[in-house]
This record gives C-alpha cells, structure tokens and sequence, in this order.
C-alpha cells in the first residue's frame, strides 16, 4: 500500500502543474524536495543604497507571490526604505520609476532588520547555530528534502561581499557555510543569486555538491543599476534584478518556466554586465528544471488513504468540552492549546496578534499548559496573492 | 688616571648595559613568549578523535528480532523448523533473528481453552503479559477451531498466532511483508524527518464561527489523546487545534448541477492549500509540525466535494508530501471516520505503515482507541533506533572534520562532554542491541542523537568568531616590533662583548 501512494506521488508530480503541454511533461522533471525555503538577503543601508532593498523585495514578492510562505523566508533587510522619511511615496518602493510594481507590497515580514544584518547572523541562519532563544521564524528549519534560495545583493568586490559598513562575508567562508549545511543535510538543492560587482567571485571557492550559482557579472566587472527615479533622487534597482523581475512576474505556480530560461534572463546587452553561472556542482540539467523548484512552493497533492477502522467513541466517559462563547477548549495529553482567530475587523488595517500563555494547573499529573492565541484579522481570501 | 677612571667608568656601564640587555632577553624569551603564547592559544578540548573515526553506519538487519515461539508441544522441533525456513527465505536470510523456544504456561493454557474467539485470547494474552515494553514478537500456536489451519493472525498486541497445523511459508511471508513495509527507504521520503518531539495541528478554517460544533472536536479528542499517550514510547506529541477564520470562503469551487454540489478540482485544491498554509501559525514551535485542516465550505457552498478527474475521492480529502504528509479534508457533516481518517495521515507521516490482509495471513485492521498496534510500535521503534544512530553518527563526523579543517575555533569543554556522552551512548545503544533490550537501545539511540546535535548547533562553534591564524602575527608584530629590535640589537653587542673576553 505505501508503495502505490509513492507511486501515486510519482505519478502526480507532473500531471498537477496543469499548463503542462503533453512534450513538456516528458521533457521536464521536477525534484522530488519537500520543502522550500528562501534566504533573502540585502547587506547595505543608508538612502543611497535604495536599489538594494528595491532589489531584495523584488525577489520577495515573487518567491511570496509564487507560494513560499512567511515562515518559510529569512529577509533580512539592513534598512527600512519605505518609512524613511526621504521615501515620497510612503510604505511603498517601486521596481521602476513608473511606479510598475510596488514590490513592498501590502504584507512584508522582515526577520532580520537594520544592525542584525551583520556577517555572523547570516551564517548562523545558514549553519543553523543560533541561539536556543531565537524564535523560529529566524531560523532555517531545513531538512534533507528542501530546496534553498539564497539571494544576495549589496556592495562586492573581488571575493567579498560587504555587510552594513562595517565588515565582509568573504567566497571561502560562503562555500564553507554551504558545506556545513551539506554535511548536515539541510538541503537538497540548493540556488545561490547573487547582484552585485565581480558577484562571480562569491561562488568561485564553492565546493558542495547539488548548488547553482548565479552573479550578476563576472570577475573585474560592476554590476550596474537600472534607472533613477527623479522623485527618489537616487538609482531605484539594479540592472540584473530589474530584468529578472520582469521575468519571475510572468512565472505562475503552475507554469513551466525553467531554469535555463532564468540564466538567459539578463543578456549582455541589457544588463551591461556578463551574467555569469555555475552549474558544475548541480546534477539536473537546468534547461529541465521547472523555476519553481525554488522560487515556489507548489503543492503536490495524493489522494489520502482510506481511514482505519476506530471503536465508537465511548459514551461512558463525560469529555471535559467547553463551548464558550466563541473559543473551544481541546483536552490533550501534552498541552491544551485554544488558538482561534475571533475578529473578522471592519477595519483591514489594523492587525492583532497576541500570544497569552496561562498556565494550566487544573491537571498537574499531565502538567497540561493551555495556550490562547488570537492570530488573526483579516479574512483569508481577501489577500491578492495565492496563485490563482 | 684620570683616563684610566674614565675607561674603568666606560667599562662599568658597559657592563650594566649588557646585564640590562641579558635581564631584557631573558625577561622577554623566558616570560614575555610563553605568557604571550599561552594567552593566545585557541582552548581546544581534546576530542575522542580515534572513537569517531570508528563510528561506522548500522544497517537494519544487523538488528536482533527476538521471536519467543510458545507452544503447548514440543517447542524446540518447531523452532529448529522456523529457524531453517527463515535461512532459506530469500528476503529474510539477511535477518538476524534469534528465536527462543517456550512451553506454554497452565494459565495460558487455561485461556487457550477458555476463549472462544481469537481476539478474546488476545486481549486476555496481553493482560497476562502486563503489557511490557516491546523487545520482541511472541508466536504462538493455538488450537484448530480458532484459526483455519495453515493461517497466521497478528493482533493488536504483540502477538502473533499460528495454526495448530503449522505453515511456515506463510509465517515467514508475513514477516517479510512487515519488515520490508517497515524498511523500505521509498516511503519515508514525505514523512515527518525524526525528531523527539512533534506537533500535530488541527485546524478547523470556517467562514461563520458558529460552525465549530463542540461535537467537531470531541470527535478527534478521544482517539488523538489515546494515540499520543501510546505513542509517548517512541516521542512527544503535541496536540493542538485552532480555529481560523477565512472570510467569505470563496475559492472559486464550481457549482455542478449533475451532482447538486460544488465540486473542487486538483488545481483548486493546491491554490487552497497554498493560501491556507501562511495562516496556520506553524511559528508555534521548531520541532516538526503536522498539519491537518478540515475545511467547513460556507452555508452557500456546501456541500462540496473533492473530484478527482470526474469522480467524487470517496475521503473528501488529500494530502501534501510537501507538507510532510500533512493534508486537508473538506466537512460537510460531522462524522465519526474523521479521526480515523486524519489520525491514519498522522501515522503514515510519522511513519507507521498499514498492512493489507494476504491470503494466508490476517492482520487485526481493528483499532483500539489509539489507533495503532503494539506491534506497530515495535517496528517503528526498531526503525527509529537505526535512524537515530545513523544520524548521531554522521553528525558527530561531520562535527569533527569540521573542527579537524578549521584549527581556531574554540572546543569548549561542554561540546567536549556533549561528544564524549554521544560516543558513548552509540556504544551503549549498539550493545543494547546485541543484548535484544530495544527499549534501552532506543533511548540511548535518542539521547545520543540529541548530544550530538546540541553539540553541531553550539552557537560557539562558529569560525567567524575566532581570529585567523595569519591575522594573529599581524596584529601582534606591530606591538613586537618597538620591544624586539633594540631586543635584537643589543644580543649583538651581547655577543661582541663575550667575543672580546
């Protein structure tokens, strides 16, 4: 039996993106991840680096809008440009001076902000050496089975990327962190993008297996920015990430556009510099890789197998179930947790979230803690993105 | 005279200068360098470096499989017979079992004779035995009237009973279809990755709050409480539920006149999980999550049901590998198969695979509350503690080619200890095994993987933290520098003055 559901799985993997003409089916395969995660990381503050964040949320809406949940992305953002008070369009940062695509969007979760985007941050999330205490959505829960995006933008050089002002992530310690994750299997795949000058040199001393590495340009050349918006007054996006924007805005969860149509998606001619890539450490053939292999999240679906046969629920036993008012209470063995989302608000805008723990001495021999979370506001279908 | 003092003089401040320029070398030589070495060196604690590189991968099948064979007769013949049979068995020969031959006691006896159906004795069976942890399957043979001849019962315990008249094919066969299910690397690859702990969350997604009927989640609270109070034996469960709002609940379902229902396509039911998924509030914990959501369509768009190409999936449900084996059923009517139904995703993700009934062997498909058998158990167990191991072993590799390529990264004495204790709770678990005590085996397998990973995911461990070998005499040659060439220097006028003496 659990061989037809592998089986079954299999079989779906292809037939469940649904644009799928019949040649592509046999021509493109998918990996068989189960998870996908993205790193998504711009190292550069202060106004004039204004591109930059451009840059790293362009990535995040697409990676958000192509189905890789919150709490599957690590942004970490070293400045906060849609409040700053130079910014004429608050809360919002455009791909381009028309004012195209708002890449800020409505619903931004930055993990890492201003001065906790140092060096060492980045490659404990890698490495996965932090703190007990830190919480998981700044983690990188990764497994076996996952497929990692790791996009990189800022200020290079030759060998070097600089975070903040102040210090540099160098390609030796790069390869050395993707080694580790590696050797501890945690991931399956792996897609490093990086923007930013001589951007080639940050994946020259790679030397883990399953990694394709994109920079904007090679050694001994600059990776140059797109336009200036004259309201903002400095350069809005680079070149690279501009065109790759333009590209990842037609991909759909279920689209087949792959790989080797991402490394095409700046030519010389538009991007000033060499798109450079490496793709002698991953094993697939990136002309048969769908691109949401990593900027997705695409659900494969089986069909459940049938249930087991359970006694009926005894009668005998009164069930401690209470029903007020709008919360319900679940008596389990380890814990008791009521979460429930209780305020469809009028007013979208404003968001709660609010975690209240109460101890639960009631039954200490289960040493049960009830738990309320309010997580919830707006209603679910009302959000722009998921794929439809 | 006058010149003679002069030079007497001269000769006498030579004299000091150089007793001054010894006392400044042999400062600086014999304390200066060692202090400065000592201070600067990187605190490395030694690791059992030779017991690392001995680890070696365990296999399944290097694993003992106690069987104790009870029997009213002559014991020790038919276990000779098993024993050949399994050395022939293609799929079992690799096994290493080890059978131990038992004369049923007057009490057994006694409820052989007393029973009258097969799960009668297995029920009293189990009591007798005081529900002992599971180190192994016990067979035992009972009288004709109970099973037809040649036919093999595995119960809900560990249990497994033959035919008077005994076919041994199909015993082995029975064990072949457990062990290779249990084994087989192809169906592990959507479940939950092993960990101590788990959470499981129900989620109930309603459009109208007064939708949550008490009954809804009495349904699950039962067998869900039953199943993680058994399933403590191998981990913690976490059991949750919420209740999330989702709007209007319009995901696009189309109204099918033919069935006088609205109908949700594959497509439809990938973009629903995919805008489910962020609001599930998985920030919950950092252990691995299943997740289960019963979706409850809105008044105007029930009843729904999930099609499969242009037929109803009788489960009304699916399920995600890429969510770990977690999935999602759509409720039209509260039910009492919906615990079964998600509590059979839960097994499946957490690795407990089903049989199917063959034609010569029965498996007990009727549960007790908890949903999963002993003898499930016992097998999942088995896997586990292989896993753990293996995992431990490659962690602790790993961890030492690491600080083997990276010289200054300080060993603190606790990763030293969180080591030594890994080490030599894989040697404990290994010998457990040898010993056939699985229980032990397994909790040794647990705590020796969990040292380990403390041990790789110390925040200390982190190269950046520590000074490069080169940059260190680059910073320390400048504060040299002033000290050590009059230092220098004045060994040669040292040396000249020892010269002309």
């Amino acid at each position: 039996m659990p061989n037809i559901i592998f089986y079954s799985f299999l079989a779906f993997l292809v037939p469940s993106t649904n644009t799928l003409d019949a040649n592509a089916k046999d021509f493109l395969t998918s990996g068989n991840h189960t998870s996908n995660w993205a790193v998504l990381v711009d190292t550069s503050r202060f106004w004039f680096n204004y591109r930059h964040v451009a840059n790293v949320l362009s990535i995040y809406r697409s990676v958000k809008r192509l189905g890789i949940p919150d709490s599957q992305i690590i942004l970490m953002i070293a400045d906060d440009m849609a409040c700053n008070p130079r910014n004429p369009h608050p809360a919002a940062v455009y791909n381009n001076a028309n004012q195209q695509i708002d890449v800020y969007g409505d619903d931004v979760e930055v993990d890492y902000r201003g001065y906790e985007v140092t060096v060492e941050n980045f490659i404990r999330v890698l490495t996965g050496r932090l703190p007990s205490s830190t919480p998981r959505s700044k983690k990188l829960l990764t497994d076996a089975g996952s497929n990692v995006l790791i996009y990189l933008t800022g200020h290079g050089g030759d060998g070097f990327l600089k975070f903040q002002d102040s210090e540099e992530i160098t390609n030796v310690d790069l390869a050395d962190a993707i080694q580790q994750m590696w050797e501890k299997q945690r991931y399956h795949e792996m897609l490093f993008i990086v923007d930013t000058c001589q951007a080639a040199s940050l994946y020259q001393k790679f030397y883990s297996p399953n990694v394709l590495a994109i920079g904007s340009s090679l050694v001994g050349e600059d990776s140059l920015s797109h336009h200036v918006d004259p309201a903002i007054g400095v350069y809005i996006i680079d070149r690279y990430t501009y065109y790759a924007l333009e590209f990842l805005e037609h991909v759909t969860p279920t689209s087949n556009h792959t790989l080797g149509q991402f490394l095409k998606v700046c030519p010389k001619y538009l991007c000033l510099s060499t798109v450079g890539f490496r793709s002698d450490l991953f094993k697939r053939d990136p002309n048969r890789v769908f691109i949401t292999d990593f900027f997705g999240s695409q659900k494969r679906i089986e069909m459940a197998a049938d249930p087991i046969v359970l006694p009926p629920p005894s009668n005998a036993k009164s069930r401690s179930n209470f029903y007020i008012s709008l919360l319900f209470y679940h008596k389990v063995i380890m814990r008791i947790n009521i979460i429930d989302v209780l305020k469809p608000q009028q007013d979208e805008e404003t968001t709660l979230d609010e975690q209240i723990t109460i101890e639960n001495t009631k039954d200490q021999e289960e040493r049960d803690t009830t738990k309320i979370l309010f997580c919830g506001q707006k209603p679910i279908f009302n959000i722009g993105y998921g794929g439809q | 005279m006058k010149h003679q003092s002069k030079t007497s003089v001269s000769e006498g401040t030579h004299c000091h200068s150089i007793g001054a320029a010894l006392t400044f070398i042999i400062i600086l030589l014999g304390i200066g360098v060692p202090v400065w070495w000592n201070t600067t060196t990187v605190q490395r604690a030694s690791l059992p470096l030779e017991e690392l590189s001995n680890m070696v991968k365990l296999y399944e099948n290097e694993q003992i499989f106690h069987i104790e064979f009870k029997t009213a007769k002559e014991a020790s013949a038919l276990v000779k017979k098993l024993q050949n049979e399994l050395a022939e068995s293609k799929e079992l020969s690799s096994y290493n079992f080890s059978i131990v031959p038992y004369h049923l006691n007057p009490k057994e006896v006694n409820i052989l004779l007393s029973q009258n159906s097969i799960d009668a004795i297995d029920v009293s069976f189990e009591e007798l035995s005081g529900n002992n942890l599971q180190n192994g399957l016990s067979i035992v043979q009972v009288p004709t009237h109970y099973l037809p001849t040649g036919k093999v019962y595995i119960g809900r315990h560990n249990f497994l009973y033959i035919s008077e008249e005994i076919n041994f094919k199909s015993v082995c066969s029975i064990l072949a279809s457990i062990l290779s299910t249990y084994n087989h690397h192809e169906n592990l690859i959507a479940n939950l990755p092993i960990s101590n702990q788990y959470n499981v969350l129900l989620t109930f997604a309603v459009s109208n709050l007064t939708m949550v009927h008490p009954s809804l989640v009495s349904v699950f609270d039962e067998n869900f409480s039953a199943f993680s109070k058994k399933f403590s034996h191998v981990s913690d469960l976490s059991i949750s539920s919420q209740v999330v709002y989702i709007g209007n609940g319009h995901i696009g379902a189309d109204y099918s006149t033919d069935n006088n229902a609205f109908i949700l396509n594959e497509e439809k039911i990938v973009s629903l999980i995919n805008v489910l998924e962020p609001r599930l509030g998985n920030q919950l914990s950092s252990d691995p999550t299943f997740h289960w959501v019963l979706y409850v369509p809105h008044e105007e768009q029930s009843p729904m049901y999930i099609f499969k190409g242009s037929s109803p999936v009788t489960t009304n449900s699916v399920l995600s590998p890429r969510w770990n084996g977690g999935g999602l059923q759509i409720v039209n009517g509260i039910e009492h198969s919906f615990a079964g139904l998600a509590l059979c995703q839960l097994r499946n993700a957490l690795g407990i695979f089903s049989l199917q009934n063959s034609e010569d062997s029965y498996i007990s498909l009727e549960y007790d509350e908890s949903g999963v058998h002993d003898w499930e158990l016992y097998l999942l167990t088995r896997r586990r503690t292989i896993q753990f191991l293996n995992q431990a072993t490659i962690t602790l590799k790993s961890l030492s080619q690491l600080l083997e390529q990276i010289g200054n990264i300080v060993v603190s004495e606790e990763i030293r200890d969180l080591v030594v204790t890994s080490v030599k709770m894989v040697d404990a678990a290994r010998r457990a095994i040898l010993n056939g005590n699985l229980q032990q085996a397994y909790r040794d397998a647990k705590v020796a993987n969990m040292c380990a990973e403390k041990a790789f995911f110390d925040p200390s461990l982190l190269a950046l933290l520590y000074f490069p070998e080169d940059q260190k005499y680059a910073i320390y040659i400048p504060l040299f520098l002033p000290i050590g060439i009059p230092v220098l220097l004045s060994l040669r006028s040292v040396y000249m003055h020892f010269l002309k003496r």
